[in-house]
């Protein structure tokens, strides 16, 4: 009898949780469909719905058909396709997902997406209205990383993606992989848009997606058709702009996400050096001189000498000092543009009041009202400390002795 | 110790069976050769022999045993040729003067005894003893002269050693005691006899270390042994049933092993242990869930090799037990759980397929199940058959007939290996039955039945005892937490004392 009290006291916890209608709903595996990427665009139809687009990796051997939201949506499918694409209008995102549902011979599972893109126009509308049901609904994991798409729609985007030969979101994560070796973006998930969307006084900055005309590009000519070249930065709820690739390095070094990179310096006769980055991390500090507030961003870069075009002997100490005067300015010259982008623009995409909070609570719920007064105008100086570590290979170039031929 | 759960057992009927306690309907009967004829003379495996003693009519005795039984030849030359040749036996004035020189050694055969009742004396015969009844006396002489044929000492079977002695029990009950004496020659070794069956009169050794194990388990293991009334013990539960404190559960609660070796690691660590005539396996009490964990191998390996495996052995239950439950779990209710890839390549290797997942895992653990009894069952070179047609209908054609996915079959396959590692059968079949269990309540209730069924389970084990020990000792009431021997297995001249949930006399094992 103490036993069976003792196990029902145990299981109590376990079958009263609280869950009032708790339905425990069996869904098998082969029934599902895993969507991996979604697109999130205004409607071209309404500008009043949202276009819901969602990309599954499958293999496709059918073409469906089917509306959505009201009445407006479509799935299509082509062999040639490494993904089934489909996307449906509806006032919300919720609803357009339910009217797809409606349409589909598999349950939607959103639990597997790994990728939100939010179309330019989207963007450019109001920002929270896309985004709310993502950081909302329990299935969704809020670790996926968010992009916006620069210049086209989402939809766009993933149709022309599914045409490749590989999968969109395997693409996107060779992308996102690929980007620590220049360090021009960070990924950027949504627990951290959540995080700048609830802050009073920081900007948001989102990394940007684009489609390349890969045939046709006259600077590089890949398989891969997508790209991420930089941030899109808005202002309040809606797209302000999109930052240049040098901005964007910029922001991703203030940021203190660079991994690594590739900075191009020049030796005494103008010819190329290339070094690598190897080691890059950034400090904020607000200093108060009485009740004045500046800046001090500090910059600690390391490097290798990874190819070397001229003929000079350049490993000596004097050349050392040479390269990392260069090499300073460079990353100097990066974080000053952000600075000063994000400064004319009165976006503090630098998250420079958070920092200022979290170091300086007190002073900061005194200068916080004032705070979009005053950092247009907040004295941000920059100091950058660079060094070369060495070379991979550190014997002088071939013909050094003879000099340019 | 708390020994409550002795008291609040089942109530001692003492039943004691012994060859000391004859049946009461021949406590009326006097001993006489005509009283033996009577009670044993339908039997004719039962030879009755007058003997003259030294040739002289007034000195008779006869001659009584069971054919097959006794050593012919130890009777003729031992027992037959003194009695007619030796001259001393002839100056005998009387019955009495005769059995007396007989019994200081007149007849050369060191094992004997005097019986004077009928009940002691059928007991002796049939157990493989010769009689000799001088009926003028109604007294008897009974010579253990067994002589029938035993197998002979050979490799454990069930139990494999690939660095340890090879030797295992046999059907034997004093070529097994002779082995444990072979391997712990110490006085403190006792061996204790009781016999248990009403009909088969079986004999059973209670093997202890004096001065090391707890008075309270052997005193418990007679108790219990006194209790049973029962026709007879052909098989290993005609005693474990009776003596174990939950016969309710499906875990085991006596370590059974055929290796000397193991039963005496157990023994020296105040464990008890029983020998029973006509099994070839020994009982190790109180066995805790952690002795069926452990291999003696793993005394014989480097400690952290031993380490390695035990760990490997722990995570292998779970798998075992819950693997299949897991599976159904998050391919029907936590599709979320699962990474992206695993995800859509299960999906894929799914499609086509008609049943469910967790029918699916199911038609598997009860195929996986009727290909291991028919391979138990079926003789040694049919039993090969079994695993061909077993790999290939259910592991290649129900794949492709699309019956099962190839993911439950890895499942399966994997379910089924972790559950041969276990060191115990018992314990794996235990682990078997509650697979199914898991997976039953995992298929209603995803990981929520999965847990539930985790807490009642660890609710059971945590409830049982035996022999006063707790069943998941030294996991469990153990205050100093002494894991020493447990999932690790530390060099052996760290292990300076006994296990402590034994409570054995002397804790100390080495300085």
């Amino acid at each position: 009898m103490k036993k069976m009290l003792f196990s029902l006291l145990c299981l109590l916890p376990i079958l009263c949780s609280g869950c009032t209608g708790l339905t425990i709903e069996r869904q098998d595996i082969d029934r599902t469909e895993f969507i991996r990427v979604i697109g999130l665009d205004r409607s071209p139809t309404d500008p009043k719905k949202i276009r819901l687009t969602l990309a599954s990796k499958q293999e496709a051997k059918e073409s469906l058909g089917g509306t959505g939201g009201s009445g407006e949506g479509n799935s299509s499918k082509a062999p040639s396709q490494n993904a089934k694409i489909q996307s449906a209008d509806g006032f919300t995102i919720f609803e357009a997902i339910r009217e797809l549902q409606n349409h589909n011979d598999k349950h939607i599972m959103t639990a597997h997406v790994e990728y939100f893109l939010i179309g330019e126009s989207a963007a450019k509308d109001n920002l929270l209205k896309y985004v709310d049901y993502i950081s909302r609904d329990h299935e969704i994991r809020i670790n996926a990383n968010m992009f916006v798409t620069k210049g086209t729609t989402a939809e766009a985007i993933m149709q022309k993606s599914s045409e490749s030969s590989a999968f969109m979101g395997e693409v996107i994560r060779t992308l996102i992989q690929n980007s620590k070796g220049l360090s021009v973006n960070s990924k950027i998930e949504i627990v951290d848009l959540m995080g700048t969307l609830d802050s009073e006084y920081i900007e948001t900055a989102i990394p940007t997606l684009e489609l390349l005309d890969t045939k046709n590009a006259a600077h590089i000519k890949s398989s891969i058709n997508l790209a991420m070249n930089g941030y899109a930065i808005f202002k309040g709820i809606k797209l302000l702009t999109y930052l240049d690739r040098d901005t964007s390095q910029g922001l991703t070094f203030i940021w203190n996400q660079a991994a690594s990179g590739v900075i191009s310096v020049h030796d005494l006769k103008g010819q190329n050096i290339a070094l690598e980055m190897i080691n890059f991390s950034s400090q904020v500090i607000p200093q108060f001189q009485g009740e004045k507030l500046s800046i001090l961003v500090k910059a600690n870069i390391s490097s290798n000498i990874d190819e070397i075009h001229s003929t000079d002997e350049i490993f000596n100490e004097k050349y050392h000092d040479y390269l990392n005067q260069q090499q300073a300015a460079v990353v100097k010259n990066e974080l000053q543009k952000v600075i000063t982008f994000a400064q004319q623009n009165n976006v503090d995409i630098l998250k420079l009041s958070n920092v200022i909070h979290i170091q300086h609570p007190i002073r900061w719920e005194k200068i916080k009202k004032s705070w979009t007064t005053l950092f247009p105008k907040l004295p941000i100086t920059i100091m950058v400390k660079s060094k070369i570590n060495r070379s991979y290979d550190i014997e002088d170039p071939n013909r050094y002795k003879r000099g340019i031929p | 110790m708390n020994y409550r759960i002795f008291t609040k057992k089942r109530k001692a009927k003492k039943n004691p069976v012994t060859p000391e306690a004859p049946s009461p309907e021949l406590a009326d009967l006097e001993l006489s050769s005509e009283n033996v004829q009577f009670v044993l003379g339908k039997s004719n495996d039962i030879i009755f022999a007058e003997q003259y003693i030294n040739g002289k009519k007034e000195l008779k005795a006869t001659l009584v045993f069971v054919d097959g039984l006794i050593n012919s030849k130890a009777v003729s030359d031992d027992i037959l040729k003194p009695l007619l040749q030796q001259e001393q036996l002839s100056n005998a004035r009387s019955g009495k003067e005769l059995v007396d020189m007989i019994l200081h050694g007149v007849v050369y055969y060191a094992s004997r005894k005097k019986r004077n009742t009928l009940g002691e004396l059928i007991n002796d015969i049939l157990s493989g003893s010769a009689a000799l009844i001088f009926d003028g006396e109604k007294t008897a002489l009974t010579f253990d002269i067994k002589g029938f044929d035993k197998r002979s000492i050979s490799e454990p079977t069930g139990e494999n050693v690939t660095k340890g002695s090879k030797d295992s029990f046999v059907e034997t009950l004093r070529v097994n005691t002779t082995l444990v004496r072979r391997k712990i020659k110490t006085k403190n070794l006792i061996i204790e006899g009781s016999v248990v069956g009403k009909q088969s009169l079986t004999l059973v050794s209670i093997v202890y270390m004096d001065g090391i194990t707890n008075q309270h388990i052997i005193t418990e293991v007679k108790k219990r042994l006194d209790r049973i009334d029962i026709d007879g013990v052909i098989t290993t539960g005609c005693i474990e049933e009776y003596i174990i404190d939950s016969p309710y559960t499906i875990f085991p609660q006596i370590l059974y092993t055929e290796r000397p070796d193991r039963f005496c690691i157990h023994i020296l660590e105040g464990r008890v242990g029983l020998l029973i005539d006509g099994l070839p396996l020994a009982f190790i009490i109180p066995a805790t869930i952690n002795t069926f964990l452990q291999s003696p191998e793993d005394y014989a390996q480097n400690y952290i090799v031993s380490t390695s495996l035990r760990v490997l052995r722990y995570i292998l239950i779970a798998i075992t037990l819950l693997l299949p439950a897991f599976y159904i779990s998050i391919v029907t209710f936590h599709l979320e759980m699962m990474p992206t890839e695993l995800a859509l390549s299960i999906a894929a290797s799914k499609a086509g397929v008609p049943f469910p997942s967790f029918t699916e895992v199911l038609f598997m653990l009860i195929s996986f199940e009727i290909l291991l009894e028919a391979g138990l069952r079926l003789p040694r070179n049919i039993g090969q058959a079994v695993s061909i047609v077993g790999a290939l209908v259910i592991g290649q054609a129900a794949v492709q007939a699309k019956l099962v996915s190839p993911a439950v079959v890895i499942i399966v396959a994997i379910t089924g290996i972790a559950g041969f590692t276990m060191p115990s059968q018992d314990l794996s079949n235990a682990l078997r039955f509650s697979r199914f269990v898991f997976s039953i309540l995992a298929s209603i209730m995803g990981l929520f039945g999965f847990t539930i069924g985790i807490i009642l389970l660890l609710l059971h084990l945590c409830s049982m005892e035996t022999y006063g020990v707790p069943y998941l000792s030294p996991f469990v009431a153990n205050e100093n937490w002494k894991i020493k021997d447990t999932i690790f297995r530390f060099p052996l001249f760290t292990l300076k004392k006994r296990p402590t949930d034994l409570k054995t006399t002397n804790q100390k094992r080495q300085k």
